[in-house]
């Protein structure tokens, strides 16, 4: 049975300016122990997908489509006081802004230690100890645990937020753009951080991120997200080799490689959709050169056109021989 | 700098504002149309035993003496002898000053238990009848001239329904040993639970007065607060942990939004200091504000320049005190 | 004909300050805001207008003249006198339409002069910093702390009553609390990095502020002179009730409220209830005009409406 199993999914925010379709019908799978990256440029809908499977959706976010399948449980059909349980305890997320995500007023022992206390049932004092322990996993001295986030610096912050996430020994961990606002060191240093627990945890992971040469490194597989849509899914070899959709073709050549030969860093000319009135047809067409009536007019569907790799797109079996 | 220093710090500072105060006051009633003595004793006394009177009140000399000599005496708590009084103006002070504490302390307790409670609610249940409501209602409460609502509570409560009496202390009928001055702690002291009920019926409508004017803000400021920080990411973290939401709201979100409705607070005494001269001039109950006010209008310069110190001396004080709190309970505060 | 030229000439006037104003940048932050922001500005202006049109047209609006003794003393409100008369005979009514220019040009008076001296002292204070700043600093922390009436009080026996200074003692009470105001947005905006890069250009202190931090200025004057305007209604009325201030026998509402005090133990309520009410009402307007503006001009705020 997968870990994971994603269906349909529909996210929409009802705002005064109209529908916001944050996320428009997605769908994935993910098995345990694999990890997963899920790319795309900010506000494509990533965060909200991640906040879906949690069922935290900000006001005036509703899912209105669609199934989370945890472990065969439906999140989407489960109470908030049930959810509340398993929270945390079966899957747990590092949040973007490790700043903003801790508390200013709880000292950072406590606050790794409060789903301990919540869900293992473990007195403070026992809590307090897993949560130094786990500070000591993450490379922080344990003396730490009595200091405020804003004593910290920012790596260490996001080091204290991974501890927090696998205070409970969770089977998933979400991770939202773990290296933005780090410096490339420090983000390094993370990434080698996360990838470790992953092995020695056995992890399954979702990486989300518009970062995607983290995800070369870390993940098994990459699925490229687009105006709320999934544009193109498969492993990580074959997506950064043979990219089909003409977004993430462009999406893997804006990173330079060290390897190929050199050449001229290309661009995506214009800007992200609008999601409350996305473009007829593939959304991607206003910015896509190889554009045709009927990308303007109809949407394409994931289809699968090798083995285990899926792409969006109406051209995509020209784009597959090399004809475009 | 740690905490030790910083309120010495604090406490240092009071000095100088102080004497800004002080001075600023000072020179201010010395400009003064008006001779005081003139005043005091009328058109009909001749010069020449005006002049000796002013004499006596050191009031001849030049003005930075009587500044300096001011100073000295205020270092030694010394505040003069009311001209009017003719006693000690510390004295009539402290006669007074339980009246205007008790008729602040208790608005102010009063509206935080009517407005802040309002105004948690208000930001748990955003946009519903009782948020909407309480909007419409507070800005017209706010709107409201204190004095005016004081005297429409007379009207009617007073006179038109005789529910409360309208002016005074409290029942003479009732004897208390005077410990405070307050009366409400008084006879809680006296353990004379009659004296209590009958004596509390006459701060209510001052009370009143002074929570109805004041609620509004602070259930506007306790609502703004909580829906700050209910929109701050941590909120979300804490329940993707799996805390409860109850202890969401009590643990995290109140915990933190409760910082600006403290300062808040502070600032509200200090503004009800000046605001009790109506109330007490309304309700007829003797206290500092309806203090200064005869020591304006009579020129009594002992007299303003030693309510004016004691303000000083409270506000400061009190200032302080905020400010140490502060930094205690909000741990980011750099000193 | 001359009538007629200027009739059209201010028709045309008006009209092309319409559409300035609908293309304006106020016009664009006006549709965006919550219908609430719209209605507390919409009620508040309108109360405000009328408020102005008292001042400005007052005699048009008042019945009698409010000094002219003429009727029988304390009148209940009737279809004569609306508002009923008070104990020398004359229409309160009249006279409270003429006691708005009292109040409101008082304050007027006040909060200009406030925001004019606390404007130059804070955006000097906060763009030259050093030891002048400190200075004042502590000048304004330590009159500002200090309960504001009881300033407004001691300043208006010291300068006595009449309207001009009661305006003063008003006004010197407000600016401590303008000059915050000004300074901290003075240095808010000179952190920006573009002051550095205009004086590396070479531009003068004097044209920095005016062209690059006053503008910032703008946004907030509106609602600062419109809280200001109820503040200092507020103790105009509070003032005149207290006996100081404006004097009888000037139709001011707080002196009005206060002399119909006496008569209360007689029933005249409508000496109280009326005074207040108009108070009350200007209170509203400013407040409500404020609020919306605030809301409106603030887009930000709005996350917590």
């Amino acid at each position: 049975m997968k870990l994971l199993d994603v269906k349909n999914l529909k996210t929409h925010f009802f705002t005064p300016f109209g529908v916001v379709k944050a996320v428009d019908g997605v769908s994935f799978e993910l098995s345990n122990g694999r990890s997963l990256g899920l790319a795309g440029e900010s506000g494509c809908g990533k965060t909200t997908l991640a906040l879906s499977i949690l069922g935290l959706i900000p006001y005036p976010g509703k899912i209105i489509d669609g199934k989370v399948l945890f472990d065969g449980v439906d999140l989407t059909n489960t109470s908030y006081s049930e959810l509340r349980q398993i929270r945390w305890k079966e899957f747990s997320v590092v949040f973007q802004g490790s700043m903003a995500a801790l508390n200013p007023l709880h000292k950072v022992g406590s606050q790794i230690a409060e789903p301990i206390i919540i869900h293992e049932k473990a007195n403070k004092n026992e809590a307090i100890k897993r949560a130094e322990e786990l500070l000591e996993l993450v490379g922080i001295d344990a003396s730490r645990a009595d200091s405020y986030p804003w004593e910290l610096s920012g790596g260490m912050r996001q080091r204290v937020m991974i501890a927090m996430a696998l205070a409970c020994n969770p089977k998933l961990i979400i991770a939202d753009e773990p290296n933005t606002a780090l410096d490339v060191i420090v983000a390094t240093q993370i990434m080698n951080l996360i990838k470790e627990l992953k092995n020695k945890l056995n992890l399954s992971m979702i990486l989300i991120t518009h970062d995607i040469s983290v995800i070369a490194q870390t993940c098994d597989e990459l699925i490229i997200m687009y105006a709320g849509k999934f544009i193109e899914h498969s492993d990580v070899p074959t997506m950064f080799k043979n990219p089909i959709h003409p977004y993430s073709k462009a999406l893997i050549s804006s990173f330079p490689s060290i390897r190929k030969p050199k050449s001229e860093l290309k661009g995506i000319s214009g800007s992200p959709p609008d999601l409350i009135d996305p473009p007829k047809g593939c959304r991607f067409n206003p910015r896509c050169s190889y554009a045709k009536d009927l990308c303007r007019n109809e949407e394409p569907e994931l289809l699968e056109v090798k083995k285990d790799h899926i792409v969006a797109c109406h051209r995509s079996d020209e784009l597959l021989i090399g004809r475009l | 700098m740690k905490l030790k220093y910083y309120v010495g710090f604090r406490i240092l500072m009071i000095i100088p504002t102080l004497l800004i105060i002080l001075t600023l006051v000072f020179f201010i009633m010395h400009v003064l149309p008006g001779d005081p003595v003139r005043i005091m004793w009328g058109e009909e006394i001749p010069d020449t035993i005006i002049e000796e009177i002013r004499h006596n009140l050191g009031l001849d000399r030049p003005i930075h003496i009587q500044y300096i000599e001011y100073l000295k005496k205020f270092i030694r708590g010394d505040f003069g002898t009311s001209y009017r009084y003719k006693v000690s103006v510390l004295d009539k002070v402290k006669e007074v000053w339980p009246t205007t504490l008790e008729i602040t302390i208790g608005g102010i307790l009063l509206s935080i238990i009517m407005g802040i409670p309002l105004g948690i609610i208000c930001a748990l249940r955003k946009g519903g009848i009782i948020d909407q409501v309480t909007r419409i209602f507070s800005l017209y409460l706010y709107s409201n001239p204190s004095f005016w609502l004081a005297l429409i509570l007379q009207i009617y409560l007073g006179l038109t329904w005789g529910l409360l009496p309208t002016s005074g202390r409290c029942s003479l009928s009732y004897d208390i040993p005077r410990v405070t001055g307050m009366i409400t702690i008084d006879s809680i002291m006296a353990l004379n639970f009659r004296a209590l009920f009958e004596n509390l019926r006459y701060l209510i409508m001052p009370w009143l007065t002074v929570a109805l004017v004041r609620m509004p803000r602070y259930a506007r400021i306790s609502r703004a607060s909580l829906l700050n920080v209910l929109g701050e990411d941590y909120i979300i973290t804490a329940r993707a942990k799996g805390v409860r939401e109850r202890t969401v709201i009590i643990k995290h979100a109140l915990r933190n939004a409760i910082l600006p409705i403290i300062t808040m607070l502070a600032g509200s005494f200090v503004w009800l200091l000046g605001g009790t001269v109506f109330i007490e001039m309304i309700f007829s109950q003797p206290g500092m504000g309806r203090l200064l006010l005869e020591g304006l209008r009579g020129r009594d310069f002992n007299m303003i320049q030693g309510i004016v110190a004691i303000y000083a001396i409270i506000v400061v004080g009190l200032n302080t005190v905020v400010e140490v709190i502060y930094a205690v309970a909000d741990p980011r505060i750099k000193y | 004909m001359l009538w007629l030229i200027l009739g059209l000439s201010i028709k045309g006037g008006i009209q092309v300050e319409l559409k300035k104003l609908r293309e304006s940048k106020f016009a664009k932050l006006y549709l965006a805001a919550p219908k609430s922001a719209k209605i507390n500005f919409l009620v508040g202006l309108i109360l405000d207008i009328f408020l102005i049109s008292l001042v400005i047209f007052g005699p048009l609006f008042a019945p009698y003249n409010p000094n002219e003794m003429i009727f029988d003393p304390l009148e209940k409100p009737s279809w004569k006198n609306i508002m009923g008369t008070d104990s020398f005979g004359r229409d309160l009514f009249s006279r409270l339409c003429i006691g708005t220019r009292y109040s409101l040009g008082i304050s007027l008076i006040a909060v200009g002069v406030s925001l004019t001296i606390g404007v130059l002292l804070g955006s000097t204070s906060g763009f030259l910093g050093g030891t002048l700043d400190k200075f004042l600093m502590l000048i304004m922390d330590s009159l500002y702390v200090f309960p504001g009436f009881i300033l407004v009080l001691i300043m208006a026996v010291v300068l006595g009553p009449g309207i001009w200074q009661t305006a003063l003692a008003i006004s010197i009470q407000r600016i401590p609390g303008n000059f915050r105001m000004i300074r901290s947005l003075t240095i808010s905006v000179k952190e920006r990095g573009f002051i550095e890069s205009e004086r590396v250009m070479g531009a003068s202190d004097w044209h920095i502020i005016r062209h690059h931090i006053a503008p910032f200025y703008l946004s907030i004057l509106f609602v600062t002179v419109s809280l200001g305007m109820a503040r200092g209604t507020l103790s105009v009325a509070g003032l005149g009730f207290l006996g100081l201030g404006i004097p009888p026998p000037a139709p001011e509402w707080g002196t009005e409220l206060a002399m119909g005090r006496p008569f209360l133990l007689m029933g005249a309520w409508w000496l109280i209830i009326f005074p207040g009410l108009f108070v009350l009402i200007a209170m509203l307007g400013f407040n409500l005009l404020s609020e919306g503006l605030d809301e409106i001009s603030n887009p930000a705020l709005r996350r917590l409406k």
